[in-house]
């Protein structure tokens, strides 16, 4: 059994693994970067230890540091999150080799499944269907134009080693496929060390649905379900929800009995996701094996909402060789769930990253609502980490109560100091497309813009709140005009009264 | 009454408030000379806005010279861009006339006619709703006559000091 676990990580993900631990009676240790010194996962869990420069890279990234501090600290397991060093098969090894858990699969399943195009082969083999495509072995301009020519345009070509968008590459006309090629080869190269492309039919008009898989060591393999999230910007998810208002139960069966055939055939250890496209309606829709991402995922709140498990727990429980903790038979799909991503960004720039001190920071507090999040009030957002503050997952007891849910406690969410896209978020939960659960994974691609646009106007009773308290100047009766917003600091004339008297 | 003019901008909007304090001190402002709303502090940097039959509630905080509002969802930074009383003390040259914000009773006064002060300077105290308000000088200059008396209730807008 596990004492104690490290956690390579940082941020809400970090906070929600120290929570994990803490019911189950394992210390739980953080590590952090000189930028994360009073972070929230630092001050949540049992012990920390620095990890070296703010640079992801000389940190959070760095397998040595990590697997030192764990030494270092006497833990047992490691849990590597989501992100960061959680699908390098390196440091699964790393892990292994100095004799600490790895809460997570294999080593060589990782590194498999880590090749896109690997993992095409794999799930061909189990009878799972793939986007039709084609790998060339000839990888010059001219092996993967003739792949493209075979595909037939539009095609979208990808990265083996990719993920998150990187080295993917659209393309629609025959006058891009050069750019296109070398544009991805480049990007690929400088975020994976590794050029090799595949090339895919584009699928338009497709959604994103993906099926929870868990396995462990006694040859139970079980989903949980699926999730869909097709409400994403550049392939980063925005919003994800769960039930997926697109499957028919006979396409749910075929979906999740698809994963699990796949998933034994791997040798597959612990949580893992099978990313799907889903194509057309009803029982005649297909889908298409898209990734297999053999970690946790952001949006597994979804998972345990709706069928009322603890994925995390059962994580650590399967990484010590114990059985999962449920049946098949036994989970089943209740409610509806959807998650907000909270990022610090500004959708009216172009949704550029934001950096600064949470002056202000107040979590909802209401029935349904569920907040994992990695900051506090008074915290600073740093510009050397992924920019998600904090996940919203609301729950009701049909699509509709979740929604609005949704809506009732980001309205009720103020974060203030830095821009977020809650206002964003808003706006996507109440356009009429996703009411009519009508969206598919070029949505925010068509209507993001406007939507940003409609999430930046100011209401007057802003403007009158800001008027109702502002101070500036000190000339006559301004200097006590304002009505304060209580708590200010000392900048603020009213906390030069003298004082609060009877 | 007194009214005062605040120049607000969020963003590439801008627009002009007023903002009025009746007699039981209660807040209202109008954006461009639409409806007015009225504004109460609930505490914790909240307050609460009203307009019509509407209701939103709002956190405040302020940043240097900008204030950060929340409301219904949505963030804005306000910045405040001048703020002038129409009783003609629109800037810091030239005689201004400090007045009474609220109902208050003048506490204790400091300040005499012809007295040289710095900008900050305390002139007098007033009390209101159970506070001790200083009223300082605007900026550095000198007092031209001083226009009420220790223990005097004083309405809203009326004239304390005169101020050069």
């Amino acid at each position: 059994m596990i004492r104690k676990l490290l956690i390579a990580n940082r941020g809400e993900i970090a906070v929600r693994i120290v929570h994990a631990c803490r019911e189950m009676g394992i210390e739980s240790i953080a590590v952090f970067s000189e930028a994360d010194e009073s972070a929230a996962h630092v001050e949540a869990a049992d012990e920390a230890i620095a990890i070296g420069p703010p640079q992801a890279a000389e940190s959070y990234l760095s397998i040595p540091k990590i697997i030192g501090a764990a030494k270092r600290t006497g833990a047992d397991a490691v849990h590597p999150g989501y992100g960061f060093l959680s699908e390098n098969a390196e440091f699964a090894r790393a892990c292994r080799d100095a004799s600490l858990v790895f809460v997570g699969p294999p080593a060589d399943v990782i590194a498999r499944m880590g090749s896109k195009i690997e993992a095409r082969r794999l799930m061909q083999e189990a009878g799972v269907p793939i986007v039709p495509g084609e790998t060339p072995a000839n990888q010059t301009d001219d092996g993967i134009k003739a792949a493209i020519g075979r595909v037939g345009l539009p095609v979208l070509i990808k990265a083996s080693a990719g993920g998150g968008g990187k080295g993917m590459r659209q393309v629609d006309g025959a006058a891009e496929i050069d750019e296109a090629i070398q544009s991805a080869r480049r990007e690929a190269t400088a975020a994976f060390g590794d050029g090799t492309l595949y090339v895919e039919r584009l699928v338009r008009n497709a959604r994103h649905v993906e099926v929870q898989i868990f396995a462990d060591e006694h040859g139970n393999v079980m989903h949980l379900f699926e999730r869909e999230c097709s409400t994403q910007r550049r392939h980063q998810k925005v919003i994800e929800e769960s039930p997926s208002p697109a499957l028919t139960l006979a396409m749910r069966k075929k979906m999740t009995s698809a994963a699990v055939e796949a998933v034994r055939r791997t040798g597959y250890r612990n949580a893992g996701t099978i990313e799907f496209l889903l194509e057309g309606h009803g029982d005649t829709a297909s889908f298409y094996f898209l990734e297999m991402n053999t970690r946790l995922q952001v949006e597994h709140p979804l998972t345990e909402l709706v069928t009322g498990v603890d994925l995390v727990r059962a994580q650590i429980l399967v990484a010590s060789g114990e059985p999962l903790p449920w049946k098949q038979e036994d989970l089943s799909q209740r409610g509806h769930a959807i998650e907000c991503r909270i990022y610090a960004e500004d959708p009216a720039q172009g949704f550029l990253p934001q950096a600064g001190r949470l002056l202000c920071y107040r979590e909802p507090r209401m029935p349904g609502v569920r907040i994992d999040a990695g900051v506090r009030e008074g915290g600073e957002v740093s510009v050397y980490y992924d920019p998600m503050l904090a996940k919203l997952i609301a729950y009701g007891e049909t699509r509709e109560a979740a929604r609005a849910r949704a809506i009732a406690a980001l309205r009720e969410y103020p974060i203030l100091g830095i821009r977020t896209n809650i206002a964003f978020l808003v706006q996507i939960l109440a356009h009429e497309r996703f009411i009519k659960a009508a969206v598919d994974t070029s949505f925010l691609d068509a209507e993001g813009g406007a939507l940003a646009r409609a999430a930046a106007a100011v209401p007057d009773a802003a403007m009158a709140a800001a008027a109702a308290c502002a101070t500036a100047g000190m000339h006559g009766s301004d200097a006590a005009g304002g009505i304060l917003a209580a708590g200010e600091a000392a900048a603020d004339p009213w906390s030069q009264l003298q004082g609060w008297r009877g | 009454m007194a009214k005062e003019a605040i120049r607000l901008r969020a963003g590439e909007r801008e627009v002009q408030a007023t903002r009025e304090r009746d007699a039981s001190g209660a807040i209202s402002v109008t954006i461009d000379d639409g409806e007015p709303f009225f504004v109460g502090a609930i505490g914790s940097g909240a307050c609460r806005v009203t307009q019509g039959n509407r209701t939103w509630r709002a956190i405040t905080v302020a940043q240097g010279n900008r204030r950060w509002v929340f409301v219904d969802g949505q963030a804005a930074i306000v910045e405040v861009q001048e703020t002038a009383s129409r009783r003609g003390n629109k800037g810091n040259s030239g005689p201004q006339s400090l007045t009474a914000p609220m109902p208050a009773t003048v506490t204790k006064i400091m300040a005499s006619a012809n007295q040289r002060v710095k900008k900050g300077e305390t002139l007098l105290l007033l009390e209101a709703m159970k506070m001790e308000l200083p009223v300082r000088a605007p900026a550095d200059g000198i007092v031209k006559k001083v226009h009420c008396k220790e223990g005097e209730l004083v309405q809203p807008d009326s004239l304390l000091v005169d101020f050069e």
